[in-house]
């Protein structure tokens, strides 16, 4: 009796290493984890096309307003926060310019189409809000329509300006 | 005399039905030893203009030693994530997520195929990484590498994501 329990004991010993190594490498069911980051940073990216329009000459009296040659599709790609809001202003550099001649800058005004851009006037010395975001990120796309004020006042001449757009994605 | 000799052959007898049926347990039935190196893997911000698709920075080495499989007996290794890719305050769908596999080394047995295979991730269905059938060649068994990638958004608002993705093998 005292001989068979040794024999039991060693054998479940033997038996217990050879099974504590075999699971040790496969088992039934194995699960690992993988680990993914992503990192996504502020950024913003803006696209004007065309990037010159022109008003053409016309009678101040039959043509009080002048449309320019062409819209300006508007693009704004924004990467922000999710409780951040973008921006997007629009500067002139100064009034339209021909030599010593000058026609103020306000004379120039757009209309908007396709949210979030809208319509403004513009300025030589206070940057104006050219588009009102929603609070986080997205791509946008628009079209502006600008026209001028025309008058009998303005001295002849080709005049001449630029206007800076500036998206910022805080 | 006699019986401590038929004892004696008892206790041997019952030893060795023991060692046997302890034996049995641990290789009756398939088992699999599973590896992934690295463990973590990431995104780089990019321009999603000029990047639609973003490749994770390194490579993911799958390997799968399968043992006590029968000749037609399949399996798999599968991985679902935990929920989307998730910051504190954003999420970007897992789906956005998903890989191509390549036998990168081992076999298995003559006859039969383990396959590598491409997938999208999916926070509710399992979705396969490689699958075979029979045991795969001892050692290191099998292995793929998968080449993680993410398609790049404007509408992801800027953060730092994660997410688990659990990696599971398994046979019917």
């Amino acid at each position: 009796m005292k001989n068979t329990s040794k024999l039991f004991l060693g054998c479940l010993v033997v038996g217990l290493l050879v099974w504590g190594s075999a699971t040790a490498l496969y088992a039934a069911s194995a699960t690992q984890s993988l680990t993914i980051n992503a990192t996504i940073s502020a950024r913003a990216e803006l696209t004007l096309s065309p990037t010159t329009i022109s008003f053409a000459d016309a009678s101040p009296t039959t043509s009080p307003s002048v449309a320019a040659n062409s819209t300006v599709a508007v693009t704004a790609d924004v990467r922000t926060g999710s409780a951040s809001t973008a921006t997007l202003t629009a500067l002139a550099g100064g009034d339209l310019t021909s030599g010593s001649d000058t026609i103020p800058v306000s004379n120039v005004t757009w209309t908007a189409s396709g949210a979030p851009f809208i319509a403004g006037t513009m300025n030589k010395t206070t940057a104006q809000s050219a588009a009102t975001f929603s609070a986080g990120s997205g791509s946008f796309s628009g079209t502006y329509t600008f026209a001028f004020a025309n008058s009998w006042s303005y001295n002849t001449g080709s005049y001449t300006q630029s206007v800076t757009y500036t998206l910022t994605a805080p | 005399m006699r019986n401590r000799i038929k004892n004696r052959m008892t206790g041997a007898m019952l030893g060795i039905a023991l060692l046997g049926s302890v034996c049995s347990v641990s290789f009756a039935g398939i088992g699999g030893s599973l590896t992934i190196s690295p463990t973590s893997i990431s995104f780089a911000d990019a321009n999603p203009t000029t990047n639609p698709s973003i490749t994770a920075n390194s490579t993911v080495l799958i390997g799968i030693a399968v043992a006590g499989a029968s000749s037609t007996q399949a399996w798999s290794v599968h991985g679902m994530a935990n929920g989307d890719l998730n910051s504190a305050t954003s999420s970007i769908p897992i789906s956005n997520v998903s890989w191509t596999g390549v036998q990168s080394s081992g076999n298995c047995p003559s006859g039969h195929t383990c396959i590598c295979d491409n997938g999208t991730m999916s926070k509710t269905t399992p979705v396969n990484l490689i699958n075979g059938v029979a045991n795969t060649q001892t050692g290191p068994g099998f292995q793929c590498t998968a080449t993680f990638s993410m398609v790049n958004s404007w509408s992801y608002d800027s953060a730092s994501y994660t997410q688990s993705f659990v990696i599971t093998f398994t046979s019917p």
